[in-house]
């Protein structure tokens, strides 16, 4: 006793109990609810154990696989527009020479606004009736108006609008920070090497910014896979589930139908997903970084 | 193969001039060495050659091929940059061939010229690492192949063995040199350091602010600088300058370096110095020789104390004191010194250089 009250774990308790009280509890406690059918509405429905059931019933369920996938592509066409955007944009900035820095700063703005005054503000722009798209268009003789949130295919097409809007940036500045920090000599030395502009980018610029397109990813990635704010602003999943992701169907399944448990597997099942994405982007961080050989 | 011809170049940052106004030409298969102090403008003067910099005056021919508004890549010039610029991310082997495989060249062609840079500049081992796996010396030779594989019209290096050891950087100026006679081909080598340039150059061309202030062979400007500061710049230690007066009395002239020392000159000396008053003369060190006796009468002489003494081996510098200038003399088979001593100095009237105080321009 005496010897684990001197030993490494004493300085290490405050930090394992607070791990534990803020981590390792809640986790458990929800891993626990995901094998009960807990239901808000019915505590004492915590304490019964039913096994897998929530995971067998999951695994049938149409609608939560849908959902799923939905949310995968959602990410990968997100992901790649917003870096061919945010790259766009970086390269852009990085070729002049004034007012840089302020264009910085602009840049940012979609960052500063809560997600779920974006969607509020998108939700308007995309309004069927008084929306500014539509009414923009009928000044160019659209009479008709487009119902942006109503049809399955643009509400999902409008989402992703106001997702790539508020977030490309992170692409840019990450990228832009990768411009600046590339070396001026290789590029000369390609460019004396008889390089074109574009094959000095290919063969030189890219492989300097691979590791920050990695890094962009990774922190995109988590954060569409949690989308949530937008998409419940915009459309809550609709209309008829056209629209759910996710996070959309996991909160409806845990707060408005009440079954906690259920929500809980379903959110044990996404995490992988969570997990999977940042896992092939680490990967793929770290070889591009030994590519240059940092390591 | 190329000849290389400056026209009236310039380049101005802003209000900074960085180059004025250069004329020059390179013929075919010179080494030319372009020296001068820190930010002279011989970087400058390089990247608008390579087309990395835009020009703001002149013209600039490759080949009677007039290449202003050409890109770097139609220009046919490799460079050698001071930092080495090696791609980091491509291993030696691909370093080397990268030009190559841009220009599309067939793979079996370009193995064969990668293999003779490798075995010329002995890279054999080398091959497949990446540059952060190598020292300062190899990158710098792995940057030397890169510019050889690609055959080009011209070399241009900028300070390529600046970042190198004493020893090394002599090796590698060796090398360089016998490249030079191997390739054939037009190099234009910039540097600082006076020794490289002495060493290396057909021809040198020594910078100050942006111009040219004396064109010729390594010989030439060594023996018959133009003026007061290419008479200091090249030559280790720097050339001693002393100011002196011309007393021209009934016919006579002598030359005043300070109140008891004044010297004849020969007849040549004295048509030039007929008109002038007050004069730069210049002294080198190993023509400032201390004498033991058999004194030469046609030669300046001058007794002096030693105030310092550095032996150097093959050689020791002494210095003395002249008109409160601090002077060095180069003693070639030493014998021991001390400091204090009063020693005999001779002084061959023909070594004197002469230069106008207003201009510092030489008096020929
Ligand atoms: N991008 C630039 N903007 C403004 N001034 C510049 C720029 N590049 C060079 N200069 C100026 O032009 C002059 C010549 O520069 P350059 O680099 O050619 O010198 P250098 O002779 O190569 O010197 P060093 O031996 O230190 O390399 C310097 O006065 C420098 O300050
Ligand atoms: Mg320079």
């Amino acid at each position: 006793m005496k010897k684990f009250l001197n030993g490494p774990w004493v300085l290490l308790l405050p930090t394992l109990i607070i791990l534990t009280c803020v981590v390792l509890l809640p986790l458990l406690i929800s891993l626990w609810t995901s094998f009960t059918p807990f239901k808000l509405t019915k505590p004492d429905t915590l304490y019964r154990f039913v096994g897998f059931r929530n995971y067998e019933r999951l695994i049938g369920d149409i609608d939560f696989w849908i959902a799923f996938g939905r949310t995968v592509l959602f990410l990968a066409i997100a992901l790649n527009l917003e870096l061919v955007f945010g790259l766009g944009i970086a390269l852009l900035i990085n070729k002049i020479t004034y007012g840089q820095r302020t264009l910085r700063t602009l840049m940012m703005f979609p960052m500063m606004f809560s997600p779920i005054l974006v969607g509020f503000q998108w939700k308007y722009i995309f309004n069927d009736n008084i929306g500014l798209l539509n009414n923009f268009l009928r000044e160019f003789g659209v009479i008709q108006p487009i119902p942006w949130l109503v049809d399955g295919v643009l509400a999902n097409i409008s989402i992703m609008a106001a997702e790539i809007w508020s977030s490309t940036s992170v692409f840019a500045i990450l990228l832009l920070a990768g411009l600046l920090g590339i070396p001026k000599d290789p590029l000369e030395a390609a460019r004396v090497d008889g390089c074109n502009s574009w094959q000095v980018f290919k063969n030189i610029t890219l492989p300097f910014l691979m590791p920050f397109v990695f890094i962009a990813m990774t922190i995109r990635s988590l954060d569409v896979a949690r989308a949530y704010d937008i998409v419940q602003m915009m459309t809550g999943g609709g209309p008829a589930k056209r629209t759910e992701l996710l996070w959309t169907l996991i909160s409806r399944t845990g707060y408005v139908d009440a079954k906690m448990g259920m929500a809980n597997a379903m959110s044990y099942i996404s995490i992988f997903l969570s997990i999977a994405f940042t896992f092939f982007f680490f990967y793929k961080l770290m070889q591009s970084r030994q590519q240059l050989s940092y390591e | 193969m190329a000849q290389v011809e400056l026209k009236n170049l310039s380049k101005k940052y802003g209000k900074v001039t960085a180059v004025q106004n250069m004329d020059l030409i390179i013929p075919h298969n010179q080494f030319l060495v372009l020296v001068g102090p820190s930010g002279c403008g011989k970087s400058t003067t390089l990247r608008m050659i390579a087309g990395l910099e835009e020009i703001t005056g002149g013209e600039i021919f490759i080949n009677d091929e007039r290449v202003n508004d050409k890109d770097p890549k139609d220009r046919n010039v490799s460079m050698v940059f001071q930092n080495y610029a090696l791609y980091p991310h491509m291993s030696v082997e691909e370093n080397l061939g990268f030009s190559l495989k841009i220009a599309k060249v067939k793979s079996e062609e370009i193995e064969k010229r990668v293999n003779e840079a490798v075995s010329i500049l002995g890279l054999e081992d080398l091959r497949s690492r990446k540059p952060s796996q190598l020292s300062g010396g190899q990158r710098q030779r792995v940057a030397m192949g890169r510019a050889i594989v690609r055959r080009p019209d011209a070399f241009l290096f900028d300070e390529p063995l600046s970042n190198l050891d004493a020893k090394l950087r002599t090796q590698m100026r060796t090398e360089i040199k016998k490249l030079h006679q191997k390739l054939k081909t037009t190099i234009i080598y910039v540097t600082h350091d006076q020794v490289e340039a002495m060493t290396l150059a057909d021809r040198i061309i020594i910078m100050k602010d942006g111009y040219i202030e004396q064109i010729g062979s390594p010989i030439e400007v060594f023996s018959k600088p133009t003026n007061v500061f290419v008479a200091t710049f090249i030559g280790s230690p720097p050339m001693n300058i002393f100011s002196a007066e011309i007393i021209n009395s009934n016919n006579n002239i002598k030359i005043k370096l300070d109140d008891n020392l004044y010297f004849d000159c020969t007849e040549d000396q004295k048509n030039k110095l007929q008109n002038k008053k007050n004069i730069f003369l210049g002294i080198r060190a190993e023509d400032i020789m201390p004498v033991e006796n058999n004194i030469n009468t046609s030669f300046w002489s001058f007794k002096r104390n030693v105030d310092i003494v550095e032996p150097l081996g093959t050689e020791t510098q002494l210095f003395i004191t002249i008109n409160d200038k601090e002077i060095i003399s180069r003693m070639y088979n030493p014998y021991a010194v001390n400091v204090g001593d009063e020693l005999t100095f001779q002084v061959d009237p023909s070594k004197v250089h002469f230069f106008d105080k207003e201009t510092e321009k030489a008096i020929i």
